[in-house]
């Protein structure tokens, strides 16, 4: 290359890089990057790897505003944060697609951005989401703050506007009380106090979005509407958990018992709230919400030598639902290990992706670190310090928990069916005659072994006051030794039940129809453990006796 | 003349007390309500408390009293120098608790120990379906080794029942159920049942066969263990002989819990037979199982049973707000001044900005001086309300909650504020003395305060007077006598020489005081008793009677004018 070739080079790379950063040269000055976990929740969940999302939503074949809002968000950001002009490129095309969405509802001073499919009781066309709104309003923000254009800073308005005017003033926003307003994922015309769903995660992100937009723009309205909106979460956040702050709601109408993503999300929630506002009360709600998940998933050190870390835990044991996890070993050498989990990668056998063994550590071990990961982004969830126990209850626990399991069916009993027989639906009952709480213990369950494939299993738990409560179990393949293990706090009404003890356990069996003869359901007892170290003992040790049945869906992260 | 504060002197003399009295009432309606709609209110705000692990309420009055640190009590059960059925089955029972919950075979080796002691226990009564284990030593009227106790059978039974639950041996069921039925079984059947009516059955703390509903005392947290005993066995084992015992005790209780209250709803009785108020201790101790059977047993009348007991409790023991914004809490206070019975305490003020902090304060730190034990300093600008917790052997319990009351400009005419204050300089106002010889009979003096204007000593706060003696007053005999000529007394405690000592006493805790129909007082006797001594005459000087209404008063006294008097407290 000779120099008038170098120097055409360096005045082409001198115009690529003024090019860029007439973009750029903004970023500075962007808030979405002065405070990253402020944003954190906006990128949390979306990748600008995902080009088949990207497609979709530019054919219109995604017709998703929740995830075209934050689709622009996320290829806006990254498009700054790694100085990738395609990728701002593509979220300008994204928000194109928003600008001729075609299920809007607009008045003078706000557009709704409706779905089109109905979900629920709510009619498609006609039911908006806060949550999308503000996911779409961040998204145009970002673009004014990038490319500073009106066109930009009028639809972030009008987006945001569509969050906080009042439902029947074409946006989400349903007052609870003077001065205080709570933001509807779920909303439509006919939604009031009664009706509504209050969902928390979806609440939490408009009002992250409105403190995004109070910073942007600077004014008034929006400090007035995050305050109302702080004011509805303070008055309602300890309805969010249980009374014995076992567990966290979802939702509250009706009280659903939170997934454990969801339990993670709101912490990226509230930590972003709490970088822009330490009010008491957010914070005491994070310190418990994470010792909630703590106290489920954790590090256990037994006296038998086990020490491990355990992925799999409540609410739901059959339903793997941590991000994926990288955990960080730090040795009192100063050296560390780190390990990735996949809790879904159901090609790996879950005994190898739901536990950490670090029983070889024991004596080095200084702590763990607990991240979720999620496309590029990282989230601390917290750390692990090994508890150090004189525990040697093992053998004590073992005769009383694990009778049902050696891995063949103990006081094997069998019921027998026929096709047709009470629509399909075997029921089995078992009364305790000491009566064990099951909302306490750790886990409880039963072996099964059926002739024919179970589409459904419902379990009621009755205590001494004829109390009940019940829940649902996933399905079960035939001929094959499933184990079924629960967790008290999954069920819904446990947590009012007067007497936690429990007097008899009904099981339905739902099966599918068959020609022939009878058929055999056989089961085991129901064996309770108040020891998580017995559950490691199971699906580790006894990993290939039994079948363990998973939910397998990803799961829906918002 | 008897000396009254001035004011309210003044207030009765122009019989504008009763006014006033109606005027008071009308503020505090008032302030109830206003309390009643903030409570509302701020129960549907968002209110963790951060600083406690509360324990298990259902559990937490079976392992209230213990320690599984006090290795001095463990190794007197298990020497069997400490032959105590109810210590027995409440050490082994929360020995096997905490180590079931702390995975600690230690403590579980240690509860297997106890338990194997009480099956070895050598005062036993074994019938066909029940054991009932004796107490070897008189007491009062019970004779040793022929006395039992449906609170220690209680304690026994749950023991063995926990034992089963954790080791499955049935042997430990078979004994839980024996020592629970001797519970449920009749007092001439070695049981503590008494039946009052068809359907409803006392379970004594203190049985014997003689016991009959005459001569039974029906202390009232003896009775309530049993009865949480059997809820447990209820709600674990089921079955109709429980579904029963459980009917018929709250039936039982049901019956009596009106007999437990003082009238005007100033305080409870510990027990009925003699009549004796509650200790402060007991209060807690009582509300622990009440809202431990709330927890375990759907009738709602436990819940409004302990409900009413704090509303009991948190008139007594207040959170006062003056005028100025300040804000005061008294350890001291019903039924005696002079007995701070109140357990290690942890303050949490919730302030409106959403701020928590907190203030522990142990009552019998010995090493503190009173006002720094009784009276804890809530610097605050504006609090929206104090929780109070228990602590005993690291249990934690959630006693209550309290929001600011606001004393009232009316109640704050009461008078100590201003006039004990002024006596306490040193010097007693309006002073009398009497002369007193060692050969004086019984070596008893007496003083008589006549009250022209009599006046109802059951409500105010507090009364008392200052005294200063030669020699040391070894005890107190109190006697009030009303308009009507009924009398009611009670003994305080004793008072050192050549100091200036303050004397607080609340009227209600003269024990039969509540149920006299007329009230007013108009002569107080008072009987001073000193040792012997060799001088010929020493003189006790006094003070007339001072009467307050105002609750903030006590505070201010102990806290600014402490080193002026001396107040001798058990």
């Amino acid at each position: 290359m000779n120099n008038l070739c170098r120097a055409y080079s360096l005045v082409l790379i001198l115009i690529l890089a003024t090019a860029f950063n007439s973009n750029t040269v903004r970023a500075t000055e962007i808030y979405a990057f002065k405070n990253f976990e402020l944003v954190l929740p906006f990128l949390w969940a979306t990748d600008v790897l995902d080009q088949e999302e990207y497609a979709d939503i530019i054919s219109g074949k995604i017709e998703h505003p929740l995830t075209i809002g934050r689709a622009a968000f996320t290829f806006l950001y990254s498009g700054i944060e790694k100085k990738n002009k395609k990728y701002l490129k593509q979220g300008i095309e994204i928000l194109n697609v928003l600008d001729n969405y075609p299920h809007t509802k607009k008045s003078e001073n706000s557009i709704l951005y409706a779905y089109p499919d109905n979900y629920g009781e709510f009619e498609g066309k006609n039911w908006w989401s806060g949550m999308a709104n503000s996911a779409i309003a961040v998204s145009y923000l970002l673009a004014f703050e990038v490319y500073g254009e009106e066109v930009h800073k009028d639809k972030a308005v009008k987006a945001m506007n569509g969050v906080i005017n009042p439902i029947s003033e074409n946006g989400c926003s349903l007052d609870l009380a003077e001065n205080s307003s709570w933001y509807l994922e779920y909303a439509d015309g006919e939604r009031n106090d009664s009706n509504s769903y209050f969902v928390h995660n979806g609440f939490m992100y408009s009002l992250v979005a409105i403190k995004y937009f109070e910073k942007v723009l600077q004014s008034d309205f929006y400090s007035q509407a995050f305050e109302r909106g702080l004011n509805a979460l303070e008055n309602q956040e300890r309805d969010y958990f249980f009374n014995d702050l076992k567990w966290t709601y979802y939702m509250l109408n009706p009280k659903t018992i939170e997934s454990l993503h969801y339990s993670i999300f709101e912490l990226i929630l509230l930590e972003a709230l709490i970088s822009e506002d330490d009010r008491a009360f957010l914070k005491t709600s994070l310190k418990i919400r994470r010792n909630i998940i703590k106290s489920e998933y954790n590090l256990y050190h037994d006296q038998s030598g086990e020490l491990f870390f355990s992925l799999i835990a409540g609410p739901h044991y059959y339903w793997q639902d941590l991000y994926p996890t990288k955990i960080v070993v730090h040795l009192k050498n100063e050296k560390t290990r780190i390990y990735d989990f996949i809790p879904r990668d159901f090609s790996t056998p879950i005994h190898k992706r739901m536990y950490l063994d670090l029983s070889d550590k024991i004596d080095v071990l200084d702590s763990i670190e607990i991240f979720q990961v999620y496309n590029s982004r990282k989230y601390k969830l917290y750390n692990l310090m090994p508890k150090k126990t004189r525990s040697k209850l093992q053998g004590f626990v073992k005769s009383k928990t694990e009778t049902g399991y050696q891995g063949t069916l103990v006081s094997e009993q069998e019921i027998s069916i026929t096709s047709g027989q009470d629509l399909n639906r075997a029921m089995v009952r078992f009364s305790f005659p000491f009566r064990p709480d099951l909302y306490s213990s750790n886990f409880f369950g039963w072996v099964l072994l059926s002739d024919v494939n179970i589409l459904s299993i419902k379990i009621d738990l009755i205590n001494g006051y004829d109390e009940s409560c019940g829940r649902y179990y996933v399905p079960q393949p035939q001929d094959t030794l499933n184990l079924i293990l629960l967790k008290g706090i999954s069920f819904e009404n446990y947590p009012f039940m007067t007497s936690k003890r429990i007097k008899e356990v009904q099981i339905n069996y739902f099966y599918e129809p068959f020609e022939g003869e009878d058929k055999r359901i056989k089961f085991s007892k129901i064996f309770v453990s108040d020891n998580p170290t017995t559950l490691y003992n199971i699906m580790c040790k006894k990993y290939g006796d039994f079948n363990f049945e998973e939910k397998k869906s990803e799961g829906n992260i918002y | 003349m008897v000396y009254l504060p001035n004011l309210l002197y003044k207030m009765i003399e122009s019989n504008t007390f009763k006014k006033s009295s109606g005027s008071i009432q009308f503020q505090l309606a008032k302030t109830l309500l206003f309390l009643v709609l903030v409570f509302q209110i701020s129960l549907s705000a968002f209110s963790f408390d951060p600083h406690f692990d509360e324990n298990d309420p259902a559990i937490l009055p079976i392992i209230w009293s213990t320690n599984t640190q006090d290795r001095i009590e463990f190794d007197k059960l298990i020497s069997g120098e400490r032959t105590h059925p109810l210590a027995l089955g409440r050490e082994a029972f929360t020995y096997l608790y905490e180590g079931r919950i702390k995975n600690d075979s230690d403590l579980l080796n240690q509860g297997l120990e106890i338990i194997r002691k009480i099956d070895a226990y050598p005062y036993k009564i074994n019938g066909k379906n029940y054991t009932t284990y004796l107490y070897p030593e008189d007491h009062m009227d019970f004779v040793g080794k022929k006395w039992w106790s449906g609170m220690a059978n209680s304690s026994i039974a749950l023991a063995y029942l926990l034992a089963y639950d954790i080791f499955g041996e049935q042997d430990f069921k078979n004994k839980a159920m024996r020592s629970m039925q001797s519970v449920i079984n009749p007092v001439a059947e070695n049981g503590s049942g008494l039946q009052l009516t068809d359907q409803s059955v006392w379970y004594l703390e203190y049985a014997d066969a003689k016991r009959t509903e005459e001569n039974s005392l029906f202390v009232h947290n003896g009775f309530l263990y049993s009865l949480l005993a059997i809820n447990y066995f209820y709600e674990i084992l089921g079955g109709e002989i429980y579904a029963d015992a459980l009917k018929k005790g709250v039936n039982a209780l049901n019956e009596k819990e009106e007999s437990f209250i003082l009238q005007g709803k100033k305080w409870t009785y510990y027990m009925l037979n003699p009549l004796t108020l509650e200790s402060f201790h007991y209060i807690v101790y009582e509300l622990m199982i009440l809202d431990a059977l709330a927890a375990g047993n759907p009738d709602k009348g436990f819940r409004e049973m302990a409900s009413e007991r704090r509303k009991i409790l948190n008139e007594e023991y207040s959170l006062f707000e003056d005028q100025e914004g300040n804000y005061y809490f008294n350890m001291l206070g019903a039924p005696h001044l002079y007995w701070p019975d109140i357990y290690p305490t942890t303050f949490t003020l919730y302030y409106p900005n959403g701020e928590v902090s907190s203030i522990d304060i142990t009552t019998r730190d010995y090493t503190r001086s009173l006002k720094y034990r009784l009276f804890p300093y809530l610097n605050a600008a504006q609090l929206d309300s104090v929780t109070l917790h228990q602590n005993y052997n690291g249990h934690v319990f959630h006693l209550t909650t309290l929001l600011p009351k606001k004393v009232t400009a009316n109640l704050f005419a009461g008078a100590l504020e201003s006039d004990v204050a002024s006596s306490l300089q040193c010097r007693l106002i309006n002073r009398e003395s009497i002369e007193i010889f060692s050969e004086n009979p019984v070596n008893r003096a007496m003083t008589v305060h006549t009250l022209t204007n009599p006046i109802d000593l059951y409500s105010p706060c507090y009364f008392g007077w200052v005294l200063h003696s030669e020699v040391e007053i070894v005890s107190i005999k109190l006697d009030m006598i009303t308009t009507d000529h009924k009398s009611v007394g009670r003994y305080y405690i004793p008072q050192p020489a050549n100091k200036h000592n303050v004397i607080l006493i609340k009227g209600m805790s003269f024990p039969h005081y509540a149920n006299l129909e007329e009230k007013k007082i108009e002569q107080i006797q008072i009987n001073y008793y000193y040792n012997q001594f060799e001088d010929s005459s020493k003189v006790i000087e006094f003070s007339e009677i001072l009467v307050s209404d105002n609750p903030i008063s006590i505070n201010k006294l102990m806290r600014q004018h402490v080193i002026l008097f001396n107040f001798e407290v058990k």
